[in-house]
């Protein structure tokens, strides 16, 4: 009879740092929502929505650039009006996200319902969780998925008008003069990001049908904005809209890249012609934004933190896990 | 970074697997009830009949669940949401959990990558696994595609992928054909005589016989017996051993070892005579000194129930 070596052999390579343990679901967790499922008619449609998510972004590019930095393209006078305006342009970027705002909530449905909800449906839970991952990891790992696309489709349009903008204008102090746009465009995006990554993993956690996961979540971008609107316009009350999401995300926006103070000053500087037409713009814009910077922020705040809390009870609920492999 | 297995030897101080007066709750149900384990390096078969706990059990040691009562120790560590542990462990679990859009070599690599192993490593390793599990023609098959026996196989493969010092496999024969099985059991006992701590379940005893010797016996959430086999059926005492011997003269046989080999019972058949003995080392010492005397020919004898389900039934019936 063989005698065996009775002990364990280790393995002595180095595992990745316990920080980027997270990183692989991310990688994966992409490349598997990229993946194509659903035959050529879904694929087809998925790809032409991207492609018509990219239309505002690409056309405020076309303005910025035929319209403030080619003096040959329009017509003198009508230059001339671009050129006054051009100061308060500013107001393109909290506006794209709230263009873009639409395309993202389709997005947070289509990626981000199932992220949970199925690794909970198929059993999955204890595989990541038999891996050296923590909860954190695996939470972290899931925010990355569904916060890659957005911000593919908000925070990177904006940074990328912002730089194309700072490249295509001819003006000697540029980079200097768009600088102080950097930081509200960063935070108002990741406040974007966070909020509907968030919300939508927490309900996604509280399911096992993507499906539901899609409803409740647009119940509460959807629906409670509307409720709540109506509601604090009805009472005056604007802390009632601020419970809405999508109202504090863009009265922060608007908070942040101080368009009230943009207002005033187009309206004591600027010429009757181009005051009467940015006017029209700042009602329109004002109109999404009816929460004080304050409301905003704790509302911001209290969305995210409500989603984590939900998010790490449900996972922490040994039966979450012991049902999976069920 | 790739690296080899090293070949130093890694001692293990106490037992790797340590379960101290653990109980554990499924609301007023009880799954475990005051439980004290210790498992060694090598296999150890542990059996019980369906909702005996062992399924409890291996959750407990595997971390997915924290014990309502008591203290687990997988090396050294409590399991538990212990991220750094599970790297060290094992586990392939009896439901399904595998993601069916992947194929299996896919499917492998991810959970390599997600253990912590750069893409480079992961790839040898998925392919090492897949075919030490019989799975290499099959890689490229999506999961969802696999037979009950792939998912098996796939299922193992991902808990050994990672080479871990102990490996929990709940009932890893399910839906094996004979080869399958077969196979599966030389890579239990392979990675036992490696230096594994493998934990196997199983409810089909001589399967687990063929893994191992020694074993838990697990029934209504408590253990019954822990051990060899052998150690196990001499603990029995109050239950008489059951011998059956084939020889020329079984009537004479069995009037030679009436008087004094403390045989309880004894029925003669035309060619083999079957005893109840209370002693079983004393009736066989006394069986070979009559054999070599050559009083009568003793042509084969057998222990009918020096078997795992003999010990099974003598202690879950």
């Amino acid at each position: 009879m063989p005698v065996y070596d009775r002990s364990y052999r280790h393995w002595d390579g180095q595992l990745k740092r316990r920080a980027f343990r997270a990183w692989p679901i991310v990688t994966m967790g992409v490349k598997n929502a990229l993946a194509t499922k659903g035959g050529w008619l879904l694929t087809l449609t998925l790809r032409l929505f991207m492609a018509a998510s990219c239309v505002p972004t690409l056309a405020l590019f076309l303005i910025n650039y035929f319209f403030y930095f080619r003096p040959d393209f329009l017509p003198p006078e009508m230059f001339k009006f671009f050129d006054q305006v051009a100061p308060y342009r500013v107001i393109q970027y909290p506006a794209l996200t709230r263009i873009n705002s639409l395309f993202l909530m389709i997005y947070a449905v289509l990626f981000g319902s199932g992220l949970i909800a199925r690794d909970r449906a198929s059993g999955a839970l204890p595989l990541y969780l038999s891996r050296p991952l923590t909860l954190t990891d695996y939470i972290l790992g899931k925010v990355g998925v569904i916060g890659w696309f957005m911000a593919l489709f908000t925070l990177v349009p904006n940074l990328v008008l912002w730089a194309v903008g700072v490249m295509a204008d001819p003006g000697e102090h540029a980079l200097r003069d768009a600088m102080p746009h950097l930081l509200p465009i960063i935070a108002q995006n990741m406040a974007v990001i966070l909020v509907y990554s968030l919300t939508i993993l927490a309900v996604s956690s509280i399911c096992r049908r993507p499906m539901f996961a899609g409803l409740i979540w647009f119940s509460l971008v959807i629906l409670l904005p509307s409720f709540t609107s109506m509601a604090g316009s009805h009472r005056g009350v604007s802390a009632l809209a601020a419970v809405s999401p999508n109202d504090a995300l863009f009265s922060l926006g608007y908070h942040l890249f101080d368009i009230a103070g943009l207002f005033e000053r187009a309206t004591s500087e600027a010429e009757p012609m181009v005051r009467a037409n940015l006017q029209g713009l700042f009602e329109t814009v004002k109109v999404f934004a009816s929460s004080t910077p304050l409301q905003a922020t704790v509302s911001v705040l209290a969305w995210c933190g409500a989603s984590l809390l939900v998010l790490v009870s449900v996972l922490r609920r040994q039966d979450v896990v012991v049902e999976a492999g069920k | 970074m790739s690296g080899d297995l090293t070949p130093e030897m890694t001692p293990v101080p106490t037992a790797p697997v340590q379960l101290e007066r653990v109980s554990h709750w499924y609301g007023p149900v009880i799954g475990l009830n005051d439980v004290t384990l210790a498992f060694q390096p090598g296999v150890t078969g542990l059996l019980g009949p369906n909702g005996a706990g062992k399924s409890t059990l291996m959750r407990l040691m595997t971390g997915q669940m924290a014990p309502s009562q008591g203290v687990v120790r997988v090396l050294g560590a409590a399991p538990f949401a212990n991220a750094d542990l599970a790297g060290r462990l094992g586990h392939s679990p009896e439901h399904e959990q595998l993601w069916d859009h992947l194929t299996g070599r896919r499917h492998l690599f991810v959970l390599l990558h997600y253990g912590g192993f750069a893409a480079s490593e992961a790839h040898a390793r998925t392919e090492q696994a897949l075919a030490r599990v019989g799975l290499a023609a099959a890689a490229e098959k999506k999961v969802g595609a696999y037979s009950k026996g792939m998912r098996q196989r796939l299922r193992i493969a991902q808990a050994i992928a990672h080479n871990p010092e102990v490996i929990v496999l709940d009932e890893p024969l399910n839906g094996l054909d004979p080869v399958g099985r077969r196979e599966i059991i030389d890579l239990v006992r392979e990675l036992g005589a490696a230096g594994h701590t493998v934990i196997v379940s199983g409810h089909v005893l001589h399967e687990v016989e063929k893994m191992t010797r020694r074993i838990a016996l697990v029934h209504r959430g408590r253990v019954l017996a822990e051990g060899t086999i052998d150690e196990i059926r001499r603990a029995l005492d109050q239950r008489p051993h059951h011998v059956r011997v084939v020889a020329d003269d079984p009537r004479g046989l069995a009037r030679l070892l009436l008087e004094e080999a403390g045989v309880v019972s004894v029925r003669v058949g035309a060619n083999e005579a079957n005893f109840e003995v209370k002693d079983a080392g004393r009736f066989f010492d006394r069986l070979g000194r009559v054999a070599a005397d050559g009083w009568i020919v003793v042509r084969e004898y057998e222990s009918t129930d020096d078997n795992l389900q003999a010990i099974f039934d003598y202690l879950v019936a």
